[in-house]
């Protein structure tokens, strides 16, 4: 087999920005799905104010910077997500970068509207549908080898694969958010976000491990807090909420429980991607495609399925979406009686704090 | 012939019929109880025209409402609400103004809207139209707002008549079927079906107005000295835009056009002293109209261009038989046109080569993608640029933006005079 950019064609990895690539359809064309999400960005970025995105959050803006530097060996491909703008911005920037003879590696946008009608199906297909010749495209560079082609029983039956494979990822996740809500002793959330960071990175069957292995407290939380607002690539944020003793019990934005990952296995082997369509339409709203009331309904449903006693929005700079759905969550939630905190502007200076002033702030509700 | 302080006819015009028609309408509906729509800037306008439904455009209100000094009282009813103040601005200053008291309003304020209409754009829009679809009488409706992919070059020589290919079918095929749920959704509410005659000729008279205001861009392009101040171009091209798809549109874009014309047949000059052409890219600041006339006395600096001209004349025709298609061609893209790298980039070169501009002021707003590539791909045809970044409707924003001083630094440090 032949080599892209020193990288081994054994494993190769199409990185992935957005939670709306269908990760079977990906592992089915032959490679590894591997999410950049702007890990790290807490620890503050590089990047300038107002870069090549305009205003985007401190998240994307690492995301970014991580898919400009040199490219690691074995990566064959960019597929990014229109599910937010920061993620169409970073497609947009690339595709000029990739143009000017500056990324190495092609880009993709996979643009996946999530209004439940006919057409949009049909649009959603034929985004499917380029998003298989992409990557088979790709890794048509790495082996030179013939591409199937979407409706060959070769590529049906890797379809009904990978889709199986990723049953038993999501049923490994299904096994930790129960581990995370049970009464008593729990997994910490920090813990759990970092076995989804191994589900969205990882071959399933390594993931599967890391999210089994997750251990539970020796006690029981002092406190169980459900997190809002933005998105968390990584478990930094937990990490501060549960240094007192809180357990962070769920969350609603995609980088944790909301994300997409596992799946149905019950995909049609007579039409895959007909299933692969109806399971992304039937996905957790998010902040930037939801309405503010399916937001609030699901923070709502999902704040008492993980049975928490205090909710905490943390919401980044320019993140804005989630700006909007507070005016309902504060109502739901009031109406609950859940105490709920919202710390907004964040920035990799003013985020630790913030978290920290947020929990105080639910104490002392408790206290009122 | 120098015209500093003479307004243009067509601006003056245009103005009038605008505050006649807004009261006059805005009457009748409170009067009659008649359907009323507030529209998205890009939202699919002519079926409304068509269906006979009046309508008032966000951005235009919003421009109204900035422009009368109202807008940090619009955006302070907002954060009152819980909602934020300091997210699209531009967007959300409409629905702010709506709880404001009637008393002091803008042009007597807006009635309540009996339908809401808006595309899907950026991670906002649609919860502000949502919002909209709360008050008592107002049903909003959403279409989606896919990405520009594919981007072939010069897409403002391919979208008039070539658009399957400047925009890609797929795309196409989705919007042209929301656009019919759309008009189901309307024709179920108003009791009535869609003429489509009406909404062909609606297309056709669109496509004639781009013509006039195409004639118009070529001639101030072409033109020295600058016979027209953008203060007055914009209100002139702009309200008609708002009236696009109606005869007395294309009637006052060729009045424009034919004003303009006897203007530089005339060698008029808005200032005789002109050394140096700007281009104003972004949106107006609606609250410092005065903000570009400003340097001219001291710098020989006339702002020559601003995009509503520009993308009234390349951005709006669509021709072909199926009108709900072309329709579909005419909004699938139209942020595109004027954002996405690099369709942005090569547009803003093409406009600032043809006119001549000496330096561009570039006002970069927080949603807008891919502001540096416009800024280097027209540093690298030999044009400085001036990258300001504040919300046009915020005055806050702009005031903290220092912009007039900022301005004149650049066209020291950096606009040489005409040559």
């Amino acid at each position: 087999m032949s080599v892209v950019a020193g990288g081994h064609a054994e494993d190769p990895q199409v990185l992935v920005v957005g939670d709306g690539v269908p990760r079977v359809l990906v592992r089915a064309a032959g490679a590894r799905p591997v999410a950049v999400r702007g890990e790290g960005w807490a620890e503050g970025s590089t990047a300038p104010e107002v870069g090549m995105l305009g205003a985007v959050d401190p998240a994307a803006e690492v995301a970014f910077e991580t898919l400009r530097t040199p490219i690691p060996a074995g990566v064959v491909g960019i597929a990014i997500a229109n599910d937010s703008q920061s993620s169409l911005r970073i497609f947009y920037a690339l595709r000029m970068l990739r143009m000017r003879g500056e990324l190495t590696v092609p880009v993709h946008l996979v643009d996946a509207p999530t209004t439940d009608a006919p057409a949009t199906r049909a649009f959603v297909r034929t985004q499917y549908e380029a998003l298989w010749r992409f990557v088979r495209g790709a890794m048509g560079e790495v082996s030179g080898g013939a591409q199937a082609a979407l409706g060959d029983s070769e590529a049906s039956e890797a379809l009904v694969r990978a889709a199986s494979e990723e049953a038993l990822l999501g049923a490994a996740l299904d096994e930790l958010r129960a581990r995370r809500t049970a009464a008593g002793p729990v997994v910490r959330g920090s813990d759990a976000l970092d076995a989804y960071r191994a589900a969205a990175t990882l071959e399933p069957r390594q993931a599967i491990t890391d999210i089994t292995g997750a251990v539970a407290m020796d006690h029981p939380p002092t406190r169980r807090i459900f997190v809002t607002g933005s998105d968390h690539p990584d478990g930094d944020a937990y990490r501060v909420l549960e240094s007192s003793g809180a357990v962070v019990v769920g969350e609603d934005h995609r980088t944790g429980d909301g994300g997409w990952l596992g799946g149905d296995d019950a995909v049609d082997p007579r039409d895959p991607l007909a299933s692969l369509v109806a399971e992304h339409l039937e996905r957790t709203p998010a902040a930037p495609t939801a309405t503010i009331a399916e937001r609030a309904s699901e923070t709502m449903r999902r704040v008492r399925a993980a049975g928490a006693d205090g909710v905490i929005a943390l919401i980044r700079r320019h993140d804005e979406a989630p700006l909007w759905d507070l005016v309902d969550q504060r109502r739901l939630l009031e109406a609950a009686g859940i105490p709920f905190a919202v710390r907004a502007d964040l920035t990799a200076e003013t985020w630790r704090d913030a978290a920290l002033s947020a929990l105080h702030e639910l104490t002392r509700e408790d206290r009122a | 012939m120098s015209v500093p302080g003479e307004r243009l006819v067509s601006a003056a015009r245009a103005t009038a019929f605008q505050k006649q028609w807004f009261a006059e309408t805005m009457e009748h509906v409170r009067a009659s109880g008649d359907p009323f729509a507030l529209l998205n800037a890009d939202a699919p306008h002519e079926v409304l025209r068509a269906f006979g439904v009046p309508y008032v455009v966000n951005q235009w209100w919003a421009s109204v409402i900035a422009a009368k000094r109202r807008g940090p009282d619009a955006l302070a009813a907002l954060r009152a609400a819980g909602l934020p103040d300091d997210s699209r601005q531009y967007d959300a200053m409409a629905l702010g103004a709506q709880d404001l008291p009637a008393e002091g309003a803008p042009w007597g304020g807006l009635p309540e809207p009996t339908f809401a209409i808006s595309e899907r754009g950026g991670d906002v829009s649609h919860k502000i139209f949502e919002l909209w679809g709360r008050r008592p009488t107002t049903e909003s409706f959403l279409l989606s707002r896919t990405a520009a992919d594919p981007v072939p070059d010069a897409w403002w020589e391919l979208v008039p008549h070539e658009w399957e290919a400047a925009f890609g079918t797929a795309r196409l095929d989705l919007l042209q079927a929301e656009i019919e749920t759309l008009i189901s959704w309307l024709e179920e509410r108003l009791g009535r079906p869609l003429d489509r005659e009406l909404l062909a000729e609606s297309m056709r008279l669109g496509n004639e107005q781009a013509e006039w205001n195409r004639r118009t861009r070529d001639l101030i392009a072409a033109a020295r000295p600058l016979p027209v101040a953008v203060t007055d171009s914009i209100p002139a091209v702009m309200v008609p835009q708002w009236h696009r798809g109606s005869r007395w549109a294309v009637d006052a874009a060729r009045g424009l056009y034919e004003e303009i014309a006897e203007r530089v047949d005339a060698g008029a000059a808005i200032y005789p002293g002109e050394r140096r052409r700007l281009m104003w890219i972004g949106r107006g600041v609606w609250s410092d109209l005065d903000l570009y006339r400003a340097f001219e006395e001291e710098f020989g600096a006339v702002f020559v261009w601003s995009m509503y001209l520009a993308i009234a004349a390349d951005g709006y025709p669509r021709y072909g038989s199926d009108p709900v298609r072309a329709l579909a061609a005419r909004f699938v893209g139209f942020t595109d046109q004027l954002y996405v790298p690099p369709w942005s980039a090569q547009w803003y070169v093409k406009e600032a080569l043809a006119h001549g501009i000496d330096g561009v002021v570039h006002l970069v707003a927080d949603d807008t993608p891919g502001s540096v590539f416009i800024s280097e791909s027209l540093e690298a045809a030999g044009v400085p640029v001036l990258e300001i970044h504040a919300n046009n409707a915020d005055a806050r924003s702009t005031a903290a933006a220092r912009v007039p001083e900022r301005i004149a630094d650049f066209l020291r440090q950096r606009v040489a005079e005409s040559s």
